[in-house]
């Protein structure tokens, strides 16, 4: 499953954090695993998350450390003006990504992904991430990893 | 509870005529009808002077005669005669309520009459472009509307519920994209390499491999735009056979609603077979998801308080819409959302 959520780094009020993403997402009726929030300055206490500042936000990302582990990191593709080809990232399967676009537009299947947006990938269906870039600024994303520490896979939680 | 600031489908244009008709949308009792001009009506279905239903009256000229003890109201509502007395007493008027029709629907305001946006119905030109074909069906389902949002997105139960007409087991295995955008949830699912669905294979006279694709929109609160459709393996989806399929979904209370139903096809345009094949597969697909959700609602309607639906991965399409929904419904009634907006009740 792949969750695209339109410009939501727009719905950021001046001072605010928004969870972006979560898992379960509506209803605590399973256990809480994970959450992610973007906001305009470093919120609550460092060691209770994993968090950076990338672009123009804060990601940070919280987790219950005894079921989840969690990786965030700034990812660019270089030079997507002069080569304009589709790149494919592979994911593994059992591993749940979300990214945070902050500079570039690209098409992402038959979807066009602006900066704001915000993606989720999860489950079997699709593993590889094509991205073609579709203007001549450098595509960059924040990029959270969350995997499950059992080895399992993570799967979304509405 | 309803999200009342919103445009719902009332009626189909044929429906409306110089007969006053009498739908029930959101609980509220409408009478529609034609001014002399052809402009369609909607008033409020209940007389003030005593309640009866003014669909059971008669028109004279532009208004409406209520059919118990004559109250004459106009198109706006106003009560233009009363015919004991002189005088007009101030109470007496019914509610209007902003009408707009487009493309063969006619659609209401239930809502504030100021925040009705008409550049907010969504489009179904489709309905009246040469170069589509449409079908049409009207059915009651009996079952909440946000049963009918939930089967629009997720189409798995096509592989289940439509075996013999749109259903294979290749539907579930492959993922869906889901989009949030403000109000608007899609839910996209492209199945590459597979043999057209038995219904569209007879109207397309297709075998062979395809790439078969459906996306559902949602334009929260009343209205799916199904586009789907299949093309050559690897080709753009604009160059297929397409079909955009309008799903009109207006609650009558809580536990029935009204269905409005259009299916427009790219292909074989001008093939009555293939029409008339359609509305006999149509309907077939249509009533096997009238049966089943009828089933669901009871289901619910029995189902222990403290027992609540087991989404999984595959929902996120029903969930994202869920939150739009009641983020609709917070705002209306200017609160939080609560857990309550969230989730079936069992009442
Ligand atoms: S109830 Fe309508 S005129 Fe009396
Ligand atoms: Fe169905």
């Amino acid at each position: 499953m792949r969750l695209i959520l339109r410009n939501v780094a727009a719905r950021l009020g001046d001072d605010g954090s928004l969870v972006v993403a979560a898992s379960p997402d509506s209803l605590a009726r399973q256990p809480w695993q994970w959450d992610v929030r973007l906001s305009r300055e470093p919120v609550g206490q460092s060691q209770d998350y994993v968090g950076a500042g990338i672009g123009r936000h804060h990601v940070c990302v919280r987790v219950d450390d005894a079921h989840v582990s969690a990786e965030l990191l700034t990812q660019t593709f270089d030079d997507p003006g002069t080569e304009r080809q589709t790149v494919t990232i592979g994911r593994p399967a059992d591993e749940l990504w979300l990214a945070v676009v902050e500079t570039g537009t690209f098409r992402h299947g038959h979807l066009e992904v602006a900066p704001g947006d915000v993606l989720v990938w999860e489950g079997g269906d699709p593993v590889g991430i094509d991205i073609t870039a579709t203007s001549d600024e450098r595509i960059t994303v924040a990029l959270v990893i969350l995997r499950r520490t059992d080895g399992q896979s993570l799967r979304w939680v509405p | 509870m309803y999200a009342l600031n919103a445009w719902y489908v009332a009626a189909w244009s044929t429906e409306v005529t110089r007969e006053p008709a009498r739908r029930t949308i959101c609980e509220i009792p409408v009478v529609l009808y034609r001014a002399v001009d052809g402009r369609a009506v909607a008033l409020e279905d209940r007389c003030p002077h005593r309640g009866y239903p003014l669909s059971a009256g008669r028109l004279v000229g532009d208004s409406i005669e209520c059919g118990y003890h004559g109250f004459t109201f106009d198109c706006e509502g106003v009560c233009v005669r009363v015919p004991a007395q002189e005088i007009i007493p101030r109470r007496t008027f019914v509610r209007s309520f902003p009408v707009v029709e487009q493309d063969g629907w006619v659609w209401i305001w239930t809502g504030e009459k100021d925040l009705a946006d008409v550049s907010k119905v969504p489009d179904t030109h489709w309905m009246t472009d040469p170069a589509w074909a449409t079908v049409t069906h009207s059915f009651h389902f009996d079952c909440r509307a946000e049963l009918i949002h939930d089967n629009l997105l997720d189409l798995t139960h096509e592989s289940f519920i439509h075996t013999t007409t749109v259903g294979d087991d290749y539907i579930y295995k492959h993922g869906i994209t889901v989009v949030v955008d403000g109000d608007v949830v899609s839910a996209d699912r492209l199945m590459p390499s597979v043999a057209a669905p038995p219904l569209y294979a007879t109207t397309m006279q297709l075998d062979g491999l395809w790439d078969r694709f459906h996306c559902t929109e949602f334009r929260a609160p009343s209205f799916h735009v199904l586009h789907s459709g299949i093309t050559g393996e690897g080709r753009p989806r604009e160059e297929g056979y397409l079909i955009k399929v309008l799903n009109g979904i207006t609650p009558i209370d809580a536990h029935n609603a009204h269905y409005f139903y259009a299916f427009s096809r790219n292909f074989g345009v001008d093939q009555q077979w293939a029409t008339d094949e359609l509305v006999e597969g149509l309907k077939t697909v249509l009533q096997e998801d009238a049966d089943a959700l009828a089933l669901q609602e009871i289901g619910l309607q029995t189902r222990p308080p403290g027992e609540f639906d087991v989404l999984i991965a595959q929902d996120a399409g029903v969930a994202k819409a869920r939150k739009v929904m009641a983020r609709l419904l917070a705002a209306e009634r200017q609160g939080t959302i609560t857990t309550a907006d969230l989730e079936p009740s069992s009442s």
